[in-house]
């Protein structure tokens, strides 16, 4: 064998060693790459889901404390607080197996806005309630201090795919509040009340007197639901209950509104803290 | 020159002890390349582990918050099989959630489960645990079908009975075993339903 045969094979089996030695590395290392990636996207975030439903449970705990403390005219504050101490209390305990501390603080009443969230820098326009078969109450009060009696006043409407087929619109009258109802399209009816109070299924203004609102003959029959427009203009209360298309009875409510801070702390390192606007006794959206 | 100095027999000796341990390297170069070469998929049984356990939790996660959801002034399906519980267990018999010769009727949480879970061969568990005001945890099965094996996934979903939610609350705890933890308030207890999903 000649010595520059030797050297050439020599060479030639060397650079097939290190061909085959970048192709196995470049196969391992694209294995470790993936394998970690799949181990890194198979992590289930479970923290999310906790939270929310926490957040769900002390909202439920609120509506239930309200609900059982609520007296026809007002809050027993008592009752109320030593609901949600106890309900604290338990929330904490639980919480506290996964390594969570959970601390909930209470904020004051306050009369809410006709926003989305109850808050005067709420959504504006929005809808109540949806596919509605019939509505059997429909009572609001409305504070006229914080009415306003210029364009783009606060109203409230029954709508169908068509478009709208009732609407109430309410604006500062004095120290009144000027309802004025209409099919839509033409005005129906219109008045001044003193008191804001206003029964729309009875057809009853100020508690007894007679005001036809003309709801139930406008919406009879009908698939329809029902939306606040401009409801940063307006503060007030209100109930609407009645059954959906699909049979099942609703009810929303509005009384109060308020403003809970709820903290959660994962460990040190996973923290949540928010305060959420709670409509009592229930409605929340 | 590469073998300058070296003889004709020495330089050939060298060549072939390189070649030997070359060749070596080439056949533990193919062997790692045929172990290597089988690429990891998700199916991998190092990985399929893992996928498995996420499509678990997000299936048992999905079905406790459709339980869960409640409209405006009702109670959640789950909430209504907890207050219509009789307090025993029950095991999925291949036709129903039975126990003895009882079955679980009117149950959503059964029914989700029966549709959901039983056709993809998933083994589960359903209980409901609170703590009492010892400290205690107790555990009460709704659904038990067995013990879980190490890879299986809990989801936990908290909910809150108050007495208003209770028609009888003396006949519930009675039933049940759940007791009221304050019975100067309405507030009643607060339920941990946890689902435990595992592949057998």
């Amino acid at each position: 064998m000649k010595r520059s045969d030797d050297s050439a094979q020599m060479i030639l089996i060397a650079s097939f060693a290190i061909g085959m030695a970048i192709v196995v590395l470049t196969l391992v290392l694209n294995n470790i790459i993936f394998a970690s990636n799949t181990a890194s996207e198979s992590n289930v975030e479970t923290n999310v889901f906790e939270y929310s439903n926490s957040i769900q449970v002390t909202i439920n705990a609120y509506e239930k404390a309200y609900s059982n403390a609520y007296t026809g005219s007002s809050i027993n504050k008592t009752t109320f607080n030593n609901y949600i101490d106890t309900y604290t209390g338990k929330m904490t305990e639980s919480l506290a197996f996964s390594g969570t501390v959970y601390t909930l603080e209470n904020g004051n009443f306050k009369k809410p806005y006709f926003t989305c969230n109850g808050l005067s820098d709420g959504k504006a326009n929005w809808t109540a309630i949806e596919r509605i078969n019939s509505t059997n109450k429909f009572i609001m009060a409305i504070n006229s201090t914080t009415l306003t009696n210029n364009s783009n006043n606060f109203s409230v409407e029954a709508f169908d795919q068509a478009g709208t087929i009732w609407s109430a619109e309410f604006f500062r009258s004095g120290t009144n509040v000027n309802v004025t109802v209409t099919d839509g399209v033409t005005v129906l009816n219109s008045q001044d009340s003193s008191s804001g109070e206003l029964n729309i299924t009875s057809n009853l203004i100020d508690g007894s007197s007679f005001f036809d609102f003309h709801f139930d003959d406008e919406t009879g029959g009908k698939t329809y639901s029902i939306r606040f427009i401009n409801g940063n203009k307006a503060s007030g209360t209100f109930l609407i209950a009645g059954d959906k298309v699909n049979g099942n009875a609703f009810e929303t409510e509005r009384i109060d509104l308020i403003e809970a801070k709820i903290m959660m702390n994962k460990n040190g390192k996973l923290r949540m803290d928010v305060m959420i606007p709670i409509i009592l006794p229930k409605g929340q959206l | 020159m590469a073998f300058k100095g070296l003889n004709n027999k020495n330089a050939i000796a060298q060549i072939y002890t390189l070649e030997a341990i070359i060749s070596a390297t080439i056949i533990i170069g193919v062997l790692i390349f045929s172990v290597q070469a089988t690429s990891l998929t998700p199916l991998t049984s190092s990985t399929a582990n893992a996928h498995v356990e996420t499509h678990l939790y997000t299936i048992g996660q999905d079905i406790l918050n459709s339980l869960d959801y409640s409209q405006n002034g009702g109670c959640s399906d789950l909430k209504n099989d907890i207050l219509k519980w009789d307090g025993d267990p029950y095991s999925w018999n291949s036709v129903a959630y039975a126990n003895g010769n009882k079955t679980l009727n009117n149950s959503s949480t059964a029914n989700v489960l029966e549709i959901m879970i039983v056709p993809r061969g998933i083994a589960h568990n359903v209980e409901f645990t609170w703590i009492d005001n010892k400290g205690n945890t107790i555990i009460l099965p709704y659904i038990y079908n067995g013990e879980p094996s190490n890879n299986a996934v809990v989801i936990s979903k908290k909910l809150l009975l108050s007495d208003s939610d209770i028609q009888a609350t003396a006949q519930f705890a009675t039933n049940t075993g759940i007791g009221d933890m304050d019975t100067n308030t309405d507030f009643y207890t607060l339920i941990n339903v946890r689902l435990t999903l595992w592949r057998m």
